[in-house]
């Protein structure tokens, strides 16, 4: 990741905890962001962040902000559109002369700037905001700034809010990338509930509204609410099921239900078998997941065995638990901009597939089946309404994807407005209800040609023939826009073995290695 | 005394990224060193911070220049936390 940073205070001891930073001059950063032969408009960054502290500038300094720098980023986001701008909202001085003013005007404007940055990260794609005051209570006042390395030679903030800058930015990145995980995996006893339910029963567990047990109950309402964000979450423990059953039936204060989970493994065989058979009946990499267990022995084996799982450590000292959880796993692993329709309704979809493969054991042909379904297919084209969900589709999907180019929603948005570029979007219903979009096409043609940019289809949707139906629709539309010959391209990767005849078996020429083609 | 010479030089090879510097007492000090400047410095002696969990006053950053200074500067640093 190459990050650029102007502020108008030294910032390089940044360069700890980032690597590949290019940092605007001291005093420079007004003249890199306006003169285009400067190097900072000769190099390619994936980020480019603007931090300001109005601390030790002039009161005026704001409106300077304001009227000068504000447009210029505006301009700089629209003319960067690969590039991710971050800019940190504005921080009150800790200390201000109004401070106990009924009207503090100061304050005032840097709220009505933070409101303008943050209107500007609804519109305009690559731009995000970083919340500073979140790093400053996080790491504390006293311990983010540095007095004696500011006297001795301006270095205003701490190592330790360098390393919180640093992994925020790392963060915000992979939330707008799309880089994060699927699945949570959870242990029970200890996890979930304080105790041991094979030894200390349905009475003897700590799960309550009062003391120790009070970390458990609001521990299982965050987790809940990243069920409510699309996070699929699974259980794996070694326990009797009976035992289990019970406390997620009995006990009155259980907020999660079995049923909030998509996959259960409860018995006493090695963890790391029981997540594999999970990345398996779920169609997903074992690199999706994340396993939260607060025995070390356990994290250890998974850690071993199944190196993609991400195993966070877990704390020793369970008071911290909930505060734990949403720095080392929730922010780390599942930052997200948005939730889509998707998103919300991942759980209801995952178990509509395991109903469907239950409807496809009973039934005796495989043409049986998908005619039981009763498939029913949509295609939009250049839609913006679901950009998001086309923007997630190309980070997400590694199965089913022809080459395997990521895109954010500020691509999608460009490839949408382009007349060279079609977009298609694929929505996709049966008699178990709507999987909403789950395939994607990315078209760019010139003239009588066309060449297929992206072709896609989510894990959810393989292998019910859907696929050729929608590049079916395709080649009929593009023949309709007067369009001579289709080219396609197979750029392999780790995951998409599957995907290495799809041309060939839709009725394309291959061309030259991986490379195919249809006259229409 | 011996341990916090190693921990110093180990944090002198890595904030100015050269692996294969000798330990050196009289050599070791800013301006002898590639990249141990005057901005080399602060970032030493943030790192030794936080390598120690101690602070260092501003007198300290301003003295403390040579590898001598600075080992001695730790030590009393951690001796006067022990008392």
């Amino acid at each position: 990741m190459e990050v650029a940073v102007l502020s108008n205070i030294n910032m390089e001891p940044l360069s700890r905890f980032l690597n590949g930073c290019y940092f605007s001059g001291f005093g420079q950063y007004l003249k890199d962001l306006k003169d285009r032969s400067s190097p900072f408009w000769s190099k390619d960054f994936d980020v480019i962040w603007l931090h300001f502290d109005v601390d030790l500038e002039p009161p005026e300094f704001i409106s300077i902000l304001r009227n000068t720098i504000l447009p210029e980023v505006e301009e700089l986001a629209r003319k960067r559109t690969k590039t991710l701008i971050i800019f940190s909202e504005l921080c009150f001085p800790q200390y201000h002369i109004e401070h106990f003013f009924r009207k503090k005007k100061l304050f005032e404007e840097i709220q009505y700037f933070n409101k303008e940055i943050e209107a500007l990260s609804i519109t305009i794609p690559n731009f995000l905001v970083l919340s500073t005051e979140y790093l400053i209570r996080k790491v504390g006042y006293s311990n983010f700034l540095n007095e004696n390395f500011w006297y001795a030679g301006r270095i205003k903030y701490s190592l330790k809010a360098f390393e919180s800058f640093g992994r925020e930015i790392k963060r915000i990145y992979k939330a707008y990338k799309g880089l994060i995980k699927k699945v949570l995996i959870v242990d029970l006893d200890n996890t979930l509930w304080g105790g041991i339910i094979g030894e200390d029963g349905i009475d003897g567990i700590l799960l309550s509204e009062d003391g120790k047990g009070k970390i458990f109950r609001d521990f299982q309402k965050n987790v809940k609410k990243l069920k409510d964000l699309g996070v699929l979450l699974c259980i794996v423990s070694k326990n009797n099921y009976s035992d289990v059953v019970e406390v997620f039936e009995k006990h009155p204060l259980m907020v999660l239900k079995l049923d909030d989970f998509i996959g259960k493994k409860i018995n006493w065989k090695p963890k790391h078998e029981n997540i594999k058979e999970l990345a398996q009946e779920l169609n997903l990499g074992l690199d999706s997941f994340v396993f939260i267990d607060d025995n070390p022995f356990e994290r250890k084996v998974v850690r071993e065995f199944l190196p993609e799982v991400a195993v966070p450590e877990f704390p020793e000292d369970i008071t911290v638990l909930n505060s734990w959880f949403w720095e080392e796993v929730v922010y780390e692993y599942f930052p997200k901009l948005s939730v889509t329709k998707e998103d919300r309704e991942k759980l209801e979809q995952y178990k509509r597939n395991i109903r469907r493969r239950e409807l496809q054991s009973k039934l005796t042909s495989y043409e049986d089946f998908l005619k039981s379904l009763q498939i029913n297919l949509n295609v939009y084209v250049d839609d913006g309404r679901f950009k998001t969900r086309l923007a997630q589709l190309t980070q997400k999907t590694n199965q089913f994807n022809l080459t395997t180019r990521r895109y954010t929603e500020s691509d999608i948005e460009n490839f949408l407005n382009s007349k060279d570029t079609i977009v298609y979007a694929l929505e996709y219903r049966d008699v178990f209800g709507s999987e909403g979009i789950v395939g994607e096409a990315i078209v760019r043609v010139k003239d009588d040609e066309a060449v297929i940019d992206t072709f896609l289809m989510s894990c959810r949707v393989i292998g019910r023939n859907v696929e050729y139906q929608f590049l079916d629709f395709i080649i009929n539309d593009l023949r309709k826009r007067g369009i001579k010959r289709i080219f396609g391209e197979y750029i392999p990767t780790k995951r998409n073995i599957l995907v290495k005849d799809f041309y060939k078996k839709a009725g394309f020429t291959e061309i030259s290695q991986n490379k195919f083609m249809k006259e229409l | 005394m011996e341990e916090i010479k190693n921990r110093v030089f180990e944090v002198i090879k890595r904030v100015f990224k050269l692996r294969d510097l000798t330990l050196d007492e009289d050599f070791l000090r800013e301006g002898n060193i590639e990249g141990w400047d005057s901005l080399g410095h602060l970032n030493l002696l943030m790192e030794l911070e936080r390598e120690f969990g101690i602070k260092f006053s501003l007198d300290d950053i301003e003295r403390s220049r040579t590898f001598r200074d600075i080992t001695a500067l730790i030590e009393r640093k951690l001796n006067e936390r022990k008392t």
